[in-house]
């Protein structure tokens, strides 16, 4: 059939390129494209297809996604033992005192490894409020964005991802910390208040 | 007859800067009496500061014998310099050296907390109020002057009961008004309590007034007194 003639018999001139069928047998639908696939001029796109591209652009985003994660989780680390480290530089000298008027080394290491953690999990706490209250943003851009979004709920945020988030800042806090608690704990006292003078 | 403070035998320190070695102290004989107030004096570079180091267990001689409390800690580790520094050694630093987020009375307490004492606020006011601070407590470093922070950081020498006080230009950042009044309340510390205190300084006032003074140039005790 040609295209003008179904556009005119779905008085949609110019504007119909695609014609959707149900099938009351469902049992049936393969037997219906293989016959369909002999006609010329004419594309047969089954729903299991629609299925299957769809279910492999989800997989393939959540490889994307859990990259970007990983990557960004990579890059928390180094920028917490960084900030960290810089701010054991900056209080050389105060670690030096500490360990002058009598803090010893398990002392400092422990003071820089909490302060860590706790900043961590403070950043964790944050993260997951911001990720909820942003969640709602996210959402209405997608719908903004995309032509035929689903009406349902697009981005869920479930209990056990915010749990894992705020779960996963404090490991990253213990093994941030890790370094530059060691390094500030390893300061040689006189060196460490001449060094800040 | 009780343990001498300080009893060092040919006490040098080196440093290596690139081939040259320099001796910032080179082999100083040393005896300090239980209580004692003894001035270190000499120019910059003189070894003033390397030799409270030592002495304040901070840090340690490359070669001869320094005796604290009786005890040899020229070869002694870390671990246990540490423990002779809280409970033993008090230190007061030129620049004050307080932390800056800790009220006065606080920066007291972090001494006792390192000695691992109970947090006695009693104590750590008593001392505040005897260095004339007891209506700075409550205050930051910030909101004091300079002579009110060195207050402070000789209320924090004094909280752990230690044995001496070691003090490293303790009038060097101070006008003469607040130098006068910190040299006061070391020598009554000295008179009262024959607390046994040694000072390095250039500050003759101070030197005046401590019972004998160690002269040293190029790491060398040059004279007694």
């Amino acid at each position: 059939m040609p295209l003008k003639t179904a556009q005119q018999m779905f008085s949609l001139p110019g504007k119909l390129t695609g014609v959707g069928i149900k099938l009351k047998d469902m049992t049936q639908i393969g037997q219906f494209e293989e016959d369909l696939y002999n006609e010329p001029g004419i594309q047969i796109v089954s729903m299991a297809q629609v299925r299957g591209t769809i279910l492999n652009l989800i997989s393939s985003a959540k490889v994307m996604a859990n990259s970007v994660a990983v990557i960004a989780i990579f890059i928390a680390l180094i920028g917490v033992v960084n900030t960290i480290l810089m701010s054991v530089f900056e209080r050389t000298q105060e670690i030096g005192v500490m360990k002058a008027i009598g803090a010893s080394r398990p002392g400092i290491f422990k003071l820089i490894w909490t302060e860590t953690v706790l900043i961590c999990t403070f950043g964790g706490v944050l993260g997951n409020i911001l990720a909820v209250l942003g969640s709602g943003l996210v959402e209405r851009s997608i719908k903004m964005v995309l032509p035929y979004a689903p009406s349902g709920q697009l981005v869920s945020i479930k209990p056990d991802l915010l749990v894992g988030a705020f779960v996963g800042a404090i490991v990253l806090g213990i093994v941030a910390g890790i370094y530059p608690a060691w390094r500030a704990s390893s300061m040689v006292p006189v060196e460490a208040i001449r060094r800040g003078e | 007859m009780s343990k001498l403070v300080v009893k060092a035998e040919k006490l040098s320190k080196t440093y290596k800067l690139l081939a040259e070695e320099i001796a910032a102290v080179n082999e100083v004989d040393l005896e300090i009496e239980p209580g004692e107030f003894v001035s270190i004096m000499g120019p910059s570079g003189s070894g003033k500061t390397t030799l409270l180091d030592m002495i304040g267990c901070l840090d340690h001689s490359t070669s001869g014998r320094l005796q604290i409390l009786g005890e040899d800690v020229s070869k002694m580790k870390e671990s246990r310099l540490v423990k002779i520094r809280r409970g033993q050694i008090g230190f007061v630093f030129q620049d004050f050296s307080l932390i800056p987020t800790l009220t006065a009375l606080e920066n007291v307490q972090l001494a006792s907390h390192f000695a691992g004492m109970a947090q006695d606020t009693t104590k750590s006011t008593a001392l505040l109020e005897k260095v004339g601070l007891g209506r700075r407590i409550n205050h930051l470093p910030k909101q004091m002057s300079g002579g009110e922070k060195q207050r402070v950081a000789i209320a924090r020498s004094l909280v752990t009961s230690p044995q001496f006080l070691v003090a490293d230009e303790p009038t060097g950042q101070l006008d003469t008004k607040n130098s006068s009044e910190i040299i006061g309340v070391f020598k009554q510390l000295n008179d009262e309590e024959r607390l046994t205190i040694i000072v390095a300084t250039h500050d003759e006032a101070l030197g005046r007034q401590t019972d004998r003074a160690v002269y040293l140039q190029d790491g060398k005790v040059v004279s007694y007194s």
